[in-house]
């Protein structure tokens, strides 16, 4: 195993991917807290479903009395998106010395930090130690984030509300700039402008389903309106 | 009630996995020079920026506290500060995060005064 890039993914994902991502799941374990959960649903929600959206409405639409039929097309319609930022990372991992079942292990671990910050490493290692990386990198965010979750639960009620409500915004900051630094030329532009436009527009109607829907229409509008 | 949300997470966990794993079971024979792979690429991109505006415009949990115009005054204040001093993702983020807490907390003050 490439121990070194396993470790370098881990030091990769230690300070603010990890601090930005704990402080969401931190505040998601308290407000689990707050609605009835147990700190052992807590710890289950994100170990096993790991991708706070999904999670989010998950808990959203069994507390105002969804059935579990809602529940699992609400889940399925938000984390859709996990689909193509799959087939995305994914290839780029592939490598023959990794069995095939091992990625139907790490896939559990790609969620929006992850493939963020994956994404504007991955070209500068090797093939072959991309997937030793990303086990590294995904896989201590995961587990950060389950320890966040039931820290959030068991300790929420210690912490001054508004300023963690200020530390929860360092998240969709950190997200912003690591995407402006991984977009580079008209396409990608074309890209951002027209999600963001779109998903402004849309998201009050077709609410978290619009992610997705959104993600297609503006990655092909800028893929085939600026393709070489 | 307890049953239900145990079985809630199951089920919530069951979903996700599929999106995942069917992503791995396709992307089986990508090609990461291909066309196909470029148009994934757009479509991730464009997935994780309605994901951002999504956060800033229509936050869901403790940040649906907080007022839309201070999420967009910070966020124009990041990207000020990011480009400013070259780049430099903490800086523009502790700066922010400063700014936006202070903003959050004086709001009242500062709206009515």
């Amino acid at each position: 195993m490439h121990y070194k890039f396993f470790k370098k993914g881990i030091k990769d994902a230690l300070g603010i991917p990890l601090a930005g991502l704990a402080l969401s799941m931190f505040t998601f374990g308290a407000y689990l807290n707050s609605s009835n959960f147990n700190y052992m649903q807590s710890f289950l929600s994100t170990f096993f479903a790991f991708a706070l959206p999904g999670q989010f409405v998950m808990a959203e639409t069994l507390i105002s009395g969804g059935n579990l039929i809602n529940i699992v097309l609400a889940v399925l319609l938000t984390n859709a998106r996990l689909f193509p930022m799959t087939m995305h990372i994914i290839p780029t991992l592939k490598t023959k010395s990794v069995s095939a079942w091992k990625y139907y292990i790490i896939c559990h671990f790609i969620a929006v930090t992850a493939w963020i910050n994956y994404i504007s490493v991955y070209k500068e290692i090797s093939h072959d130690k991309r997937f030793h990386y990303f086990s590294g990198l995904g896989g201590s965010l995961w587990l950060g984030s389950v320890m966040a979750t039931v820290l959030g639960f068991l300790f929420s009620n210690l912490l001054n509300l508004q300023l963690l409500i200020g530390l929860v915004f360092i998240n969709p900051m950190y997200f912003l700039l690591m995407t402006l630094n991984n977009i580079k030329g008209k396409k990608l532009i074309s890209v951002l402008l027209i999600s963001f436009i779109l998903t402004v527009f849309l998201h009050p109607y077709l609410k978290d389903s619009s992610i997705i829907l959104c993600g297609i229409v503006s990655g092909s509008i800028g893929y085939f309106f600026f393709r070489k | 009630m307890e049953q239900s949300i145990y079985l809630s997470i199951f089920l919530a966990s069951l979903v996700t996995y599929m999106c995942r794993a069917l992503g791995v079971k396709l992307s089986n024979k990508i090609n990461t020079n291909s066309r196909f792979f470029d148009w994934i690429e757009c479509i991730s991109i464009g997935i994780i920026i309605s994901v951002i505006s999504k956060i800033i415009f229509f936050p869901e949990g403790l940040l649906e506290e907080t007022l839309l115009s201070i999420r967009v005054f910070s966020i124009l204040i990041l990207i000020a500060v990011y480009f400013s001093f070259k780049k430099n993702i903490l800086l523009a983020i502790v700066l922010s995060t400063i700014f936006f807490t202070f903003l959050h907390n004086f709001e009242s003050f500062l709206f009515n005064f």
